[in-house]
């Protein structure tokens, strides 16, 4: 199904891609931890016992819950395609905060996140002083806390230091000013319209960063530039671009990408 | 809730109540929108949310918009009074100055499904 998709060329860049990077890890999203596979089985298991409506009214051709599927087994060139999008995102963390040498001399990076897959990487970064996290108030923080922070595999980490945030409290302005790095999925930016998503940005330090992935609808941004102000995320996309005390670049790789500086 | 930080190991920082509330907050925006009562919100059905957002908005909402300007601009679709009005019928403590500028159906049934879902999942973490 990738294939039909994204094209086996890209299939084949992002294979090329994992091979031709040294993340510090083996595999960086699958292979580093088997405590991955135990929590999208515990996720897969969870939605079952709630019971989600996976009609087609209901759901549309939302790929929000079929991907734990997908990421429990992955199969053909889903892994590197999996591979590429979780380092998309994780690779301005690395390139921004201070290194492990430096914890405890340097202050930790401040980081606004939800989280999707956890990834040792990060977990490693909240114990070792480089990053202070702090996680959106939301289902991915329950799975997190519930399935993998709670897992017997995470006891190697020792305790585990981060805080949580609520929709709300962004939204009435308690984290403006606050992080350096903000990471949002494109289902952060759904909305009636772009309050929130200026919110996260106004949560920014003045040279701070925000990062959001998958912002192409799969591939959908990019078919057609006569056309592209129907995308579903083109709104949000223009509204970032539009901030004039943010430098703003859309990366088009086939998930999508935006990366925007605060300067202001 | 203010935010909060993890002050001893294992303890945990999911609010169910406050995620739950979020996105009640958003699908009672969609109800008034298509002329539901958000007050009904724990018996209607996401099927009568879909099939109300599919009358009030024809999928080619764009279409107008295109043939006025090749790029919207940032005014509103819906018309400001009707969503007024339709505050009447619940309290909005987050969304009072709210607006809505939607540019697509598209864009409102992935809120709908969205916010229909993660409700169901937050009520379901709160044990209620």
């Amino acid at each position: 199904m990738s294939d039909e998709i994204f094209g086996n060329s890209w299939a084949e860049k992002a294979s090329v891609a994992q091979r031709l990077s040294r993340t510090g890890t083996e595999g960086f999203f699958y292979a580093e931890s088997e405590g991955n596979q135990d929590y999208f089985q515990q996720v897969i298991a969870h939605h079952l016992r709630a019971n989600i409506d996976k009609r087609a009214i209901a759901t549309g051709d939302d790929f929000e819950f079929a991907r734990y599927e997908v990421f429990e087994n992955p199969q053909d060139s889903w892994a590197e395609m999996l591979y590429l999008a979780a380092a998309s995102i994780h690779i301005w963390e690395e390139l921004v905060k201070p290194l492990p040498s430096e914890a405890g001399t340097r202050v930790p990076l401040e980081v606004l996140t939800h989280d999707e897959v956890p990834l040792d990487k990060r977990t490693q970064s909240m114990v070792d002083g480089t990053c202070n996290y702090t996680f959106l108030n939301e289902t991915d923080l329950f799975r997190l806390e519930e399935f993998y922070f709670n897992a017997e595999y995470c006891e190697k980490f020792g305790d585990i230091p981060y805080s949580a945030i609520d929709f709300q409290d962004i939204l009435a302005g308690e984290a403006d000013g606050r992080f350096d790095l903000v990471k949002l999925n494109c289902r952060h930016v759904i909305s009636t319209n772009t309050k929130m998503l200026g919110k996260y940005m106004d949560s920014l330090k003045c040279g701070g960063i925000i990062v959001i992935n998958e912002m192409s609808g799969v591939t959908k941004l990019y078919d057609d530039g006569l056309r592209v102000h129907q995308s579903l995320y083109y709104d949000a996309a223009r509204y970032v671009a539009s901030r004039e005390d943010f430098i703003t670049y859309h990366i088009p790789y086939q998930l999508g990408l935006i990366v925007a500086r605060r300067i202001a | 809730m203010s935010s909060r930080t993890k002050q001893v190991a294992g303890e945990r920082l999911y609010s169910a109540e406050a995620e739950l509330e979020w996105y009640e907050l958003e699908l009672s925006k969609v109800m008034l929108i298509v002329g539901l009562d958000p007050l009904l919100i724990d018996s209607v059905e996401i099927d009568t949310i879909i099939e109300g957002i599919m009358s009030v908005f024809a999928y080619d909402t764009r279409k107008y918009l295109e043939a006025v300007s090749p790029e919207p601009d940032d005014s509103e679709v819906l018309p400001e009074a009707k969503y007024d009005a339709a505050h009447q019928f619940v309290e909005f403590p987050y969304l009072a100055a709210d607006k809505i500028n939607l540019k697509s159906q598209n864009q409102l049934l992935m809120v709908a499904r969205r916010a229909w879902r993660y409700r169901h999942l937050a009520k379901y973490q709160a044990g209620l």
